[in-house]
């Protein structure tokens, strides 16, 4: 590994690769912008040189530690260059490179860039690759690793708060509770709940009932939704939710009515009378009306929704309500 | 503050026209380096603007109005049509596809003995000769190089927009690309390790789906099983029913039905399904897609997450909307109280997942697969369009991401795509051509297309 690592014999200081001894032997294949090219980018010489020196390894089918750090170089000018991403992939098979070096590696340059899809698509692929390799050395060495990586993500969540991927339940309730609003974390807790293999049937569409899901655990995620929802009840986050807990169920909707109302009084009443707290406790009314037949509800409702609350959506209020006269809310 | 009784705004082409012709003299600036390897979809959101803005001018597009226009000396001259079609013939991998970007062309050497690799039609083999290029053909740019091709057609020969695509190749490598649960991936490369020589890269993305339906659409045609021509289909049931899997618990559409759904994703996966079931030809009239209609597993709670993203957008009051931190990722939703009639509702804008903030491109995402789907109709689209052209038009030309934001070409691309989508009313007003909304050029555009795939199978075997 000394070969990939020159940082620990001196580095040569902003030199430039035409005038390293190390890549003396190489003849870099520079690229001319033919007449007529479209969408040309005005890149730094740097990035130029660097490949050019690309595609004369990469015709030369060289896989070296040079090359290795040759990506880097790029990588750290461009990382969303998906080619220079798998030539890596390719040097570090080709080397036989050790794979937790490499992940090592992986992690600070995913830690500054959060936002890249490279860095995911490179850990996949080195993790597919180390996994077989993994598995000779017993179940201690695969849990070392998965905890390894646990630990990372952990890292990578702490840095960037839109992403929701931790394994806990836990840490989802965390970020909830600092936002009610994260619609991520919303769908990930719907995920570590109804796809959890200890308690839910595999291979089940979203919005198919699942009975092997508790009912114990369906009534917390029931209250649990309601409670958030009173924090923000505009906020159609928890709303969601709570009405895909109850089709994950197989409950009716009318099981949640009595709460839905909170937020919505005097419906149909004129002027101060109707106070609507949650355009989408509205819609859940009216799908709750139109699920027990009682049709001129809903329409008032819909109706309700379009002419004063939700104006913006008057087109969909409009195509529900005509579903509901065809007997059906499609 | 703007309302609907204040005079529509005006889409200033002439803005526009100039920003474009901006992005297709002069080099971009290097702040899109990170684009540097996927240059075809920087010049597709080019010639693709440029198209959408000069319905009149292009050969390509058929005209709202042609006698209103004012005279314009066209961006796209003949001469450069040819130039840039050349360009873009110049990235066809040999082994089928198109390549990424300029700088990772190679000039290719075929095999001694050609023969010795040559298929019989139909037949997949397993042994590629062109697979040893030292880069790869990606998928995303291989459509967008079709799509430009068809863009930049010769003005006097359009039906010979395809000509110099290596059809029978291209549909050969797509088929590689597709993986065993039906996804696909972006690229295929040999890979250094024992025994799993051949590597599907890309992650597990709807647009990868899209984008197969759509290459699948544009090339295959109906040659028949032992035919010239004829190459084996990719796995259609399987592609139908992985995308129809990932459907989620509040009716949109993510890359597993285990995750958060995402507009983006939706349109992907709601116009690969509708490009499985396009017809060749007359396409862009009105055809039953029934692997939407009957295929989607819950279609009014689709259309429920689809028009729940719009909101009301309002100037936030210390004018500081231009900021882009973790701290505004997600937006107040304001009490249904704020928007009682008679107060104006002036703009209405989208977001690609709950809560978020506005972005100018889902205005397209969602606006085209509500047209998909046959529900235009639940896009507050006079409000929406007051939105781009009132808040996200730049007055440098071209639209940025968010309100205050600089233009990019992406989102100026799909501002102006999401106004194509508008009714024949709006669309004259604002001069643009029509876009079709599962292959985002303009309806001419589209019908070059159908015409050029039938040249190319009338070229089989010759």
């Amino acid at each position: 590994m000394a070969l990939l690592k020159p940082e620990l014999y001196g580095v040569r200081e902003g030199s430039r690769l035409a005038e390293d001894p190390e890549w003396e032997d190489v003849v870099p294949i520079a690229h001319q912008e033919p007449e007529g090219a479209l969408a040309a980018i005005a890149y730094p010489e740097e990035y130029a040189e660097a490949m050019a020196y690309l595609r004369a390894v990469m015709k030369a089918k060289e896989h070296s530690p040079r090359c290795l750090r040759l990506t880097e170089h790029i990588i750290n000018m461009n990382p969303a260059h998906y080619t220079v991403w798998l030539y890596r992939a390719a040097n570090v098979f080709a080397l036989n490179l050790s794979i937790p070096d490499e992940i090592a590696w992986l992690n600070g340059v995913a830690l500054r860039n959060l936002k890249n899809y490279q860095i995911w698509h490179h850990r996949h692929l080195l993790v597919e690759h180390y996994y077989p390799q993994l598995s000779l050395q017993g179940p201690s060495a695969i849990a070392e690793f998965a905890a390894s990586e646990q630990s990372f993500l952990r890292d990578i969540l702490a840095e960037d708060t839109k992403t929701t991927t931790s394994a806990e339940l836990a840490a989802i309730e965390t970020l909830l509770d600092d936002d009610v609003r994260n619609n991520s974390a919303w769908s990930h807790r719907f995920f570590l709940v109804f796809s959890n293999p200890a308690h839910s049937t595999p291979g089940l569409a979203a919005s198919e009932p699942d009975p092997k899901v508790p009912q114990e655990i369906v009534d917390r995620e029931v209250a649990y939704a309601m409670a958030k929802i009173r924090l923000a009840p505009q906020s159609q986050s928890g709303w969601n939710y709570l009405r895909g807990v109850l089709v994950k169920a197989g409950r009716k909707l009318a099981t949640v009515e009595g709460f839905t109302n909170e937020f919505v009084k005097g419906l149909g009443e004129d002027g101060e009378g109707e106070d609507v707290r949650s355009t989408h406790a509205l819609d859940l009314l009216a799908e709750i009306y139109a699920e027990r037949g009682d049709k001129d509800k809903a329409d008032l409702a819909l109706r309700r929704l379009g002419e004063k609350w939700d104006r913006i959506r008057v087109g969909y209020w409009e195509w529900r309500r005509k579903g509901l006269e065809i007997g059906a809310e499609a | 503050m703007a309302d609907l009784q204040e005079p529509e705004p005006t889409l200033n082409i002439d803005r526009h026209l100039r920003y474009w012709r901006m992005c297709l003299t002069a080099p971009l600036p290097h702040h899109y380096l990170s684009n540097e390897g996927n240059r075809m979809a920087l010049a597709y959101f080019i010639i693709n603007s440029i198209a959408i803005l000069e319905p009149s001018l292009s050969p390509s597009c058929s005209s709202p109005d042609e006698t209103s226009k004012p005279q314009r000396k066209p961006l796209l001259t003949p001469d450069l049509r040819k130039q840039l079609r050349k360009w873009i013939l110049a990235h066809q991998h040999p082994g089928g596809g198109f390549i990424a970007t300029s700088s990772l062309i190679f000039p290719f050497e075929e095999p001694d003995n050609p023969d010795v690799y040559q298929s019989s039609p139909g037949e997949s083999s397993d042994y590629d000769p062109a697979a040893d290029y030292p880069s790869p053909a990606n998928l995303p740019a291989t459509v967008f190089a079709l799509l430009l091709l068809a863009l930049l057609a010769d003005e006097n020969d359009p039906d010979g927009a395809l000509v110099g695509v290596d059809r029978v190749k291209t549909l050969r490598w797509l088929r590689r690309l597709q993986r065993e649960d039906g996804s696909f991936g972006e690229v295929v490369r040999r890979m250094p390790i024992p025994g799993e020589e051949m590597y599907i890269g890309g992650g597990y993305d709807m647009r990868y789906c899209y984008i197969a339906s759509a290459i699948r659409w544009i090339l295959r045609g109906d040659v028949k099983e032992g035919d010239d021509g004829w190459v084996e289909d990719i796995d259609i049931d399987g592609l139908r029913s992985y995308i129809l899997r990932t459907q989620t618990y509040d009716g949109g559409f993510a890359g597993s039905s285990q995750e958060e759904p995402h507009a983006g994703y939706a349109f992907c996966a709601i116009a690969a399904l509708s490009l499985l079931d396009r017809p060749l030809t007359n396409s862009t009239t009105p055809h039953a897609i029934p692997s939407l209609h009957h295929g989607i597993r819950d279609l009014p709670n689709l259309l429920h997450w689809l028009s729940s993203r719009q909101f009301v957008y309002l100037d936030s009051p210390d004018d500081d909307s231009s900021s882009d931190s973790d701290e505004d990722n997600f937006l107040l939703p304001p009490s249904p109280s704020s928007f009682l009639p008679p107060n104006p509702l002036p703009y209405v804008a989208l977001n690609g997942r709950a809560n978020k903030l506005p972005d100018t491109c889902y205005t397209w995402w969602v606006g085209a697969a509500l047209r998909i789907l046959g529900h235009f109709d639940l896009l507050d689209a006079a409000r929406a369009r007051r939105f781009l052209l009132e808040r996200t038009a730049h007055t440098i030309g071209g639209f940025s991401k968010y309100p205050g934001g600089p233009p990019d070409v992406y989102h100026g691309c799909f501002g102006l795509a999401a106004l194509g989508l508008l009714s024949e009313e709006w669309r004259a007003r604002d001069g643009l051509a029509e876009v079709d909304a599962a292959l985002a050029v303009p309806v001419g555009t589209v019908r070059v297309l159908e015409r050029a795939r039938g040249r190319l199978l009338r070229g089989v075997g010759r």
